[in-house]
């Protein structure tokens, strides 16, 4: 790895994970708040219209009704489309910012001569990454406790089973990041790697929501990478969810290998 | 044989050599698909020489920079810099490498400085003192984003991070657009200063009159083909000089006219021409008759490229 290729990508990714790290923690502090102040009212909508529970049973991967605490709730706020939007921005911005972004902007004709090997500089990259992942998926579980400290809960919400879905939220934050920087080397243009891995991710999601009520797509649902995420489950059962989370960092580990093969043997063209 | 083998040949090597060649390709090819960019290159570029790299554009040279550099791998053929295999030793020898792109893109939100300083914290560091001196000479300020500097200024930043490391090997491709005639007068002046080191300065360029007057030797490129690669003096006895003789009365019709000498103008007492060979042999050929006066221009190496450089010929004229 290349310490100052690390510390440029770095600095140039650190003001966006700041800004998405605040943004998820006053989100799941809010949360917490709303399951306080809207628990019946929230259980009851899940309840009553099949669509919010169709919705609610693709985002967390179970449709299970008893048991409803307020952990359970809190569990929406740990799968909630604005909690992927939010770290799916870092990951395609950091991901596609040295490969695709670099030769898209015809810096990568400076970068690549210098006396680094390609190697280097995408383990560099893949380190802030990292970095990122280990940030943004604790922030979560910090806003859960924030909210928790902030407002306190009759039936208290219990941290300990969170620490599951937090582990299972990072592995998917892998799996992508990986098929990302896949992408990111196969390509030469910055907004078509975003465009091909944001496909990617809204068909993985459509298909994780028709599987929850249409038989052929449930039987397609293990090629989407939500469908290795199901926090509910793993909180209620308190097992953990290890099948899907090898399976996360093994599409995680293949993809980044991919990537890292590809990048280290292709033309990189002008600009 | 092919004529482009039989154009190229082997250049002397300049007495500050450093005992090898800075860079040398065999049969080096470069396609895309069925499109071929280079077509067998055999390039040597002597240690120490101010060699440059002419064709117009679209000739091929920007691809063969990037294959030099290791941006592009070679479809089939070899290619070594500094004695060094440029795709799998390519980190170790760009460590002695500066390059200048064509066209320079850097990070628009760094400063001047901020760039600078990456730039060598990835090559390991050590070149404050050398930045401080090219800065001065280029009269640079590196306070300002990058994103607001004019073109020249981003030619000036990428110079100076080319050149800050005082690499054996300088590849510039077009590195005189954007730049003022004062600041290709200190360019050119630093390139003779690198090259008076021992250290060698590939300059690509399509334009004849900077090759010209900054170059010891010159590799020409068209279509992918490397016609020719000579000394400047060698190209210059092949070039064509315009010559004017003013004969005695009647003296210009006398005789048989030598072969390299292609009149334009011709009256009783005045040759207007051009020649083309060793000026002694005009010289002695004048020797034997009543010349009044005599005009020699200095050789158009203009002419001469442009033969080279016309499509569909892979033959100067003689």
């Amino acid at each position: 790895m290349n310490l100052a290729v690390f510390r440029k990508t770095a600095r140039e990714t650190a003001p966006l994970l700041v800004i998405l790290t605040a943004a998820i923690l006053a989100f799941e502090t809010l949360f917490v708040i709303a399951v306080r102040e809207f628990a019946e009212q929230i259980a009851d909508v899940w309840q009553r219209i099949e669509l919010v529970r169709l919705i609610i049973q693709m985002l967390i991967g179970a449709d299970r009704l008893a048991d409803l605490t307020p952990t359970t709730l809190t569990i929406i706020g740990l799968a909630h489309p604005l909690l992927y939007a939010l770290t799916w921005t870092l990951l395609l911005t950091t991901c596609t910012r040295v490969i695709a972004g670099e030769i898209d902007r015809g810096t990568a004709d400076l970068l690549l001569t210098l006396p680094i090997s390609r190697v280097a500089i995408y383990v560099a990259v893949s380190a802030v990454w990292l970095v990122c992942g280990v940030v943004l998926s604790l922030a979560p579980l910090v806003g859960i406790w924030v909210g928790r400290s902030l407002v306190p809960l009759t039936v208290p919400i219990e941290l300990e089973p969170l620490w599951i879905p937090t582990v299972n939220l990072f592995a998917l934050y892998l799996a992508i990041g990986g098929a990302v920087l896949l992408i990111s080397s196969l390509v030469s243009r910055r907004g078509k790697a975003v465009a091909i891995v944001l496909a990617g991710l809204l068909a993985s999601f459509l298909l994780n929501f028709l599987a929850q009520f249409w038989s052929p797509a449930e039987r397609m649902s293990f090629l989407g990478l939500l469908h290795y995420y199901r926090p509910l489950l793993c909180v209620q059962t308190g097992e953990w969810p290890l099948g899907d989370i090898a399976a996360l960092v093994g599409i995680a580990a293949c993809c980044w290998l991919a990537g890292l093969w590809w990048f280290a043997r292709r033309d990189i063209p002008a600009a | 044989m092919t004529s482009d083998v039989l154009r190229v040949a082997a250049p002397r090597v300049p007495s500050s050599n450093r005992g090898m060649d800075a860079l040398v390709t065999h049969d080096l090819c470069k396609s895309y698909g069925p499109h071929e960019v280079l077509h067998k290159v055999n390039l040597r570029v002597p240690s120490g020489c101010l060699f440059g790299f002419l064709g117009p554009n679209g000739a091929g040279k920007t691809t063969a920079i990037r294959v030099l550099l290791g941006l592009l791998r070679a479809s089939a053929g070899a290619a070594q810099v500094l004695g060094r295999d440029v795709w799998s030793e390519g980190p170790a020898l760009r460590a002695d490498v500066g390059y200048l792109p064509g066209e320079v893109r850097l990070y628009d939100h760094l400063t001047g400085r901020a760039t600078l300083a990456f730039m060598d914290a990835a090559r390991g560091g050590g070149a404050a003192k050398e930045v401080r001196r090219l800065v001065a000479r280029l009269d640079l300020d590196l306070g300002k984003r990058v994103r607001n500097y004019s073109r020249g200024m981003k030619q000036k930043l990428g110079l100076i991070q080319a050149l800050m490391h005082r690499p054996e090997l300088l590849i510039l491709d077009e590195p005189t657009i954007a730049l003022d005639p004062l600041v290709r007068q200190t360019l050119f002046e630093e390139l003779r200063c690198v090259a008076a080191e021992g250290r060698t300065v590939f300059f690509s360029s399509h334009t004849l009159g900077e090759v010209e007057k900054l170059c010891d030797m010159v590799a020409i490129l068209r279509e992918g083909r490397l016609i020719a690669q000579e000394r400047i003096e060698v190209l210059r006895a092949r070039a064509v000089r315009h010559v004017e003789i003013v004969f005695a009365a009647g003296g210009a019709s006398a005789g048989p006219l030598p072969p390299g000498l292609q009149v334009l103008q011709q009256t009783e007492d005045r040759i207007a021409a051009t020649w083309t060979g060793p000026i002694e042999t005009l010289l002695s050929w004048l020797g034997g008759r009543a010349v009044q006066d005599l005009t020699i221009a200095p050789p158009d190496l203009e002419d001469l490229f442009m033969t080279y450089y016309q499509a569909g010929k892979l033959e100067p004229r003689p």
